[in-house]
């Protein structure tokens, strides 16, 4: 400590220079810096040059005596504390006049001086001074340290702040999640990369835009809007998926979540949006949704067709329980009974019943067809011999129906087709011409180019109304009412399937109440396709069913 | 007769089935009954028109043309036919429900002779005895 190594201050004030240098003499140790003073002015200069630990003062003094340099030394603050031992001869007069004004250490030597009593008396004092200054020390110490401690704490926490201040700014320009904040007005502030890249586009180029407007569609747009002002009325926080507008990209799926950040005082601050791109998700769920409602329709579908079914046997089956049953309540009378009668009912039960086979075996073929995939079995085939076929087929029909079928085929065209649903196809258009063809003749014409055949069924009856035209190649598409003719929708959608299955193509032409004309072209070298359809293997066993 | 237009014995079978047509005719027939057949609804109001009032109408409700829903509306409408009985012969009990205010019975396809009989007899007298 510097107090240690430097000599302390002791003021030696007489104006007998014999009496300063015996005090001197008696006060001389390395330790002790003696400072005289020959008059109470030297005194109070000395005083205000530097620190003394105590002054030894001569109180009989010409001009300032001691007390009057005493009074002086006390009356300021900086000296006030200095201990003060006054050299006198007649103590009791001092004591008395003195003890008036006095404050601080004050002590007296009467002279003669007792060297031991001087030297006691001055290193009390010093060593009271030496004490002071040292807690002075160690306190002047202790507040630096306290100030540096200060410092470094400031500094770390200045460091720390500003070392979370560019951690979350990192968190924010690098989360893999989009972040943007916009004002309490609703505009957009900043976005980070993530939130530009979902968008494709520039974040600059949004600030100061609305927040709905990064909706792609205007029904997005209002969304977001309505949704903005729940949070700014107080929702803490809004969450709903949205399709955003992106750059030269289609519109992204994105959840978007919305939520206030609200003073202390519920002050809205800022509004901040996190936005998370999920069209892969969506898309899958649009896809699921999607195979859910074919299956749905698949359903429905098969519901329907069950349904048509039910009522398409009703039908054959009318004649068929009327001859039977009229058959045997005239045979149980006891009348008699025409063997011609008996022929006609028997011949109606023939009938209907084959009626009903026939019918069995389409619905069974529309059921196959329906459930599974065609699987065709293409031969060298002559068109005009599987027309005629077909028409053979439908004859009954045609006849019961007043309808002559006209077929008119110049030569034989042959190629490469499956006969036996190609066959069903023309059926089911031959069937429909019979039904709707208001029994007027129906045409029917076979040709062909080096590439293409064509068959085309006309008929010259109620027609298809135009906005139906379309549909009637649907599954169970049916012109409204759907009961209205039975049979109609099942066929037209099988045609098409195995039309198109063979590379070909059915469209119609119709005017309603002058007729239908349905035309098929079909490639001349059909394509193999589904030979081996891992659905339907026994393709033979459907066969055996028609023969 | 009082009704001087009435054919008591006459029964017209609008139907577009030839099956039916022929065998619901045929078992008319032999109950005595006079009948006369339409294929379609257009056909059945001409016929109607030729004959005057019939006893009654057996009507199919799916046909082309002419459907038996839109035969009812028309036949309805005029007056003259307003006291003829129809009876609605359809697989759908669904639609006959549909007309049911415009018809007086329903017979659900199939049905016997015994039932098709039993519903003529409602409305019908044969006039000439039950064989032919």
């Amino acid at each position: 400590m510097s107090t240690a190594t430097e000599p302390t201050n002791i003021l030696l004030v007489d104006d007998v220079p014999a009496n300063l240098v015996a005090l001197q003499a008696l006060l001389a140790r390395p330790d002790y810096h003696v400072v005289l003073a020959d008059s109470g002015a030297a005194a109070l200069a000395e005083v205000l040059r530097r620190e003394f630990a105590v002054i030894l003062l001569d109180v009989s003094m010409p001009q300032l005596d001691g007390f009057q340099t005493a009074s002086i030394i006390k009356s300021r603050p900086q000296s006030r504390l200095i201990p003060i031992i006054f050299v006198t001869s007649s103590a009791s007069a001092i004591d008395h006049v003195y003890r008036g004004y006095t404050v601080g250490a004050v002590d007296y030597l009467h002279r003669p001086v007792d060297p031991c009593a001087v030297r006691s008396k001055v290193s009390v004092f010093v060593e009271l001074f030496r004490q002071r200054k040292q807690l002075e020390t160690q306190a002047a110490q202790l507040h630096e340290v306290e100030l540096r401690e200060q410092h470094r704490l400031r500094e770390r926490a200045e460091h720390a702040l500003l070392e979370s201040e560019s951690l979350y700014q990192l968190t924010f320009d690098e989360a893999p999640v989009a972040i943007g904040h916009a004002n309490p007005e609703g505009q957009w502030l900043t976005v980070n990369r993530r939130f530009a890249e979902i968008l494709g586009r520039d974040a600059a180029s949004l600030y100061g835009r609305r927040i709905e407007a990064i909706g792609a569609a205007d029904e997005d747009v209002a969304a977001l809007a309505q949704r903005l002002l729940r949070v700014r009325n107080g929702a803490p926080v809004s969450n709903a998926e949205h399709r955003l507008a992106a750059a030269g990209r289609p519109p992204v799926w994105a959840e978007v979540t919305l939520s206030a950040l609200r003073s202390g005082t519920g002050e809205l601050r800022r509004i901040i949006a996190v936005v998370e791109d999920i069209t892969d998700r969506k898309e899958i769920e649009l896809d699921r949704a999607r195979v859910l409602r074919e299956l749905e329709d698949g359903i429905r579908a098969r519901d329907d067709f069950l349904s048509i079914a039910a009522h398409e046997l009703r039908t054959p089956m009318t004649p068929l329980r009327i001859a039977a049953s009229s058959l045997l309540e005239e045979l149980a009378e006891p009348r008699e009974v025409s063997t011609a009668q008996v022929v006609d009912r028997v011949a109606m039960i023939d009938r209907a019943a084959r009626r009903v086979e026939d019918l069995i075996d389409r619905l069974l073929s529309e059921a196959v067809i329906n459930a599974r995939e065609l699987a065709l079995q293409p031969e060298e085939v002559d068109l005009v011999a599987v027309v005629t076929e077909a028409i053979g087929r439908v004859r009954d029909d045609a006849r019961r129906a007043a309808t002559p079928i006209v077929l008119a085929a110049p030569s034989p065209v042959r190629g490469r087709w499956d006969p036996f649903w190609t066959r069903q196809a023309i059926t089911h258009l031959l069937v429909n011409a019979i039904r709707f063809g208001a029994h007027r003749p129906v045409d029917v014409e076979v040709a062909a180019d080096r590439d293409r055949a064509r068959i085309a069924v006309t008929d010259h009856g109620i027609g298809i109304p135009q906005d139906a035209q379309r549909r009637i190649f649907d599954r169970f598409e049916r012109i409204a009412p759907v009961r209205h003719f039975g049979g109609f929708g099942i066929g037209l959608w099988i045609v098409r399937r195995v039309i198109e299955a063979q590379g070909g193509r059915v469209e119609v032409a119709s005017r309603a109440g002058e007729g239908s004309r349905f035309s098929i072209e079909l490639p001349r070298a059909a394509r193999e396709v589904g030979a081996a359809s891992p659905h339907l293997p026994p393709t033979a066993q459907t066969r055996s069913v028609h023969g | 007769m009082a009704d001087p237009g009435r054919h008591p014995g006459m029964i017209v079978v609008v139907e577009d089935d030839p099956d039916i047509s022929e065998i619901v005719s045929g078992v008319l027939r032999s109950a005595g009954f006079e009948v006369s057949e339409a294929a379609d609804g257009q056909q059945g109001l001409d016929r109607v028109d030729q004959i005057g009032r019939p006893c009654l109408v057996l009507l199919d409700l799916m046909m082309p043309v002419l459907s038996g829903g839109e035969f009812l509306d028309r036949f309805r409408r005029n007056e003259k036919y307003a006291a003829v009985p129809v009876v609605i012969m359809s697989a759908w009990a669904q639609e006959a429900e549909v007309v049911r205010d415009q018809s007086q019975g329903f017979l659900r396809k199939p049905f016997s002779s015994r039932a098709l009989l039993e519903t003529v007899h409602r409305f019908c007298a044969a006039p000439r005895g039950s064989t032919p």
